[in-house]
């Protein structure tokens, strides 16, 4: 993984705030290991600030600090989504959501997470977004219907969404069991 | 990997409350030793250090005192002291001799609907190692965390994002993604050696997966750490 990162420079690299609660803060192996597959790639991840009080909820406001002031990461005003196919990019994602469940509808998905499907659409279609855009998820559901989304409607060549483990390796001491 | 002697006292029947039984039809000797199993999960639900050392022996048991000394990094004295409560509450047995290993039979409360397993002992357990664990424990009480591993599953298995499980526990987004990661190696461990994990989580006990790999074949995290 290291030695062909998926990430690039030429891209927007939007993350969600479940990346930096999963690496944890600075000290751990895989907050280092992160910070160093970030670095290297010459990325910097953006944050949407409608999510970045999370960070402070889930216990994590060292890690973001520690990688804004070394510029690999920044909160960022994420664009309203208003194209429409951003705005069915993320209802794909929100039904693709629901279905998961047989007891859920469209109304129990936290809007926050197929909002990423639509702002992945909207950087795209804006300018600003160079080769493409970057999703990087540490939520496998979530990861998934943003998939569904991006094939869906065609975006899948250039909007890639990446799991943590795209992203660097796993280590021995990730994971206490007892 | 499991010693499933029936010697124990702490054997893994069903508490059944959901219909109320005539008296006369459950015998007695049955009705005494779940209540006595009640007190002594309510014990271990109540006292970290001792559902360590429980969910311990109950998943790479019969382990010997010094092993688990070592691997809990516990001392000795609390460990032996640890080790007579749970046998004199009936939830551990010594067995054999030279050396004497320290034997667990899982324990299942499915009691209309209150189900309790290893797998939620562990994560009463994990309050001693991991912070975040301890730090929801300590805000929301054990009844929450024990709702909180049942979203976690729900997650795992693919039904939820992260975030849903925040208006189910009444907690914010940020602390619910949180507490879904850290749950992680409960459920991993759990789906591996908690023989009543599908108890805990019926109908999705076998979508349980994980992206990372998890190696749960042994308790001790590598000592490179």
């Amino acid at each position: 993984m290291s030695d062909s990162s998926p990430l690039s420079s030429a891209t927007v690299t939007l993350v969600d705030t479940n990346v930096f609660i999963s690496v944890g803060n600075p000290g751990t192996s895989k907050y280092r290991r992160f910070r160093r597959a970030i670095r290297r790639a010459g990325v910097t991840l953006r944050v949407p600030a409608r999510v970045a009080n999370e960070i402070e909820d889930g216990g994590v406001t060292p890690a973001l600090d520690r990688a804004r002031e070394e510029g690999w990461a920044r909160i960022v005003e994420a664009p309203p989504v208003t194209h429409s196919a951003a705005t069915r990019a993320r209802d794909i994602a929100r039904r693709t959501i629901a279905a998961q469940s047989p007891d859920k509808d469209e109304h129990d998905v936290e809007k926050a997470d197929p909002v990423f499907a639509g702002l992945a659409v909207e950087w795209l279609l804006d300018d600003a977004a160079g080769e493409g855009v970057t999703v990087l998820t540490a939520d496998r559901v979530a990861r998934d219907a943003i998939e569904t989304a991006m094939s869906s409607l065609g975006y899948d060549k250039q909007i890639t969404v990446l799991g943590m483990w795209d992203v660097i390796d796993d280590g021995d001491d990730d994971f206490t069991i007892i | 990997m499991h010693d499933t002697s029936r010697s124990l006292k702490f054997t893994d029947f069903v508490i059944q409350v959901m219909t109320p039984s005539p008296a006369t039809e459950t015998p007695s000797q049955d009705y005494a030793a779940g209540v006595d199993q009640l007190a002594t999960v309510g014990r271990l639900l109540d006292r970290p250090e001792l559902a360590r050392v429980y969910v311990y022996v109950c998943y790479y048991g019969p382990v010997t005192r010094p092993e688990i000394v070592e691997t809990l990094d516990v001392p000795k004295t609390t460990v032996y002291d640890h080790v007579g409560t749970l046998e004199a509450l009936g939830a551990v047995a010594l067995v054999g001799d030279r050396p004497v290993a320290v034997s667990a039979a899982p324990v299942l409360i499915d009691a209309d609907g209150i189900t309790v397993t290893p797998t939620l002992l562990h994560a009463v357990a994990m309050q001693v190692i991991d912070k975040d664990i301890a730090h929801f424990t300590e805000r929301h009480g054990v009844g929450k965390l024990a709702a909180a591993v049942r979203q976690a599953g729900l997650h795992y298995a693919g039904r939820i994002t992260q975030r849903m499980a925040a208006e189910p526990l009444g907690i914010s987004t940020g602390e619910a993604i949180q507490t879904v990661l850290a749950l992680e190696p409960v459920l991993a461990a759990g789906k591996q050696h908690d023989p009543h994990f599908e108890n805990l989580f019926p109908d999705v006990a076998d979508d349980i997966a994980f992206d990372a790999d998890i190696d749960v074949t042994a308790p001790l995290s590598d000592t490179e750490s």
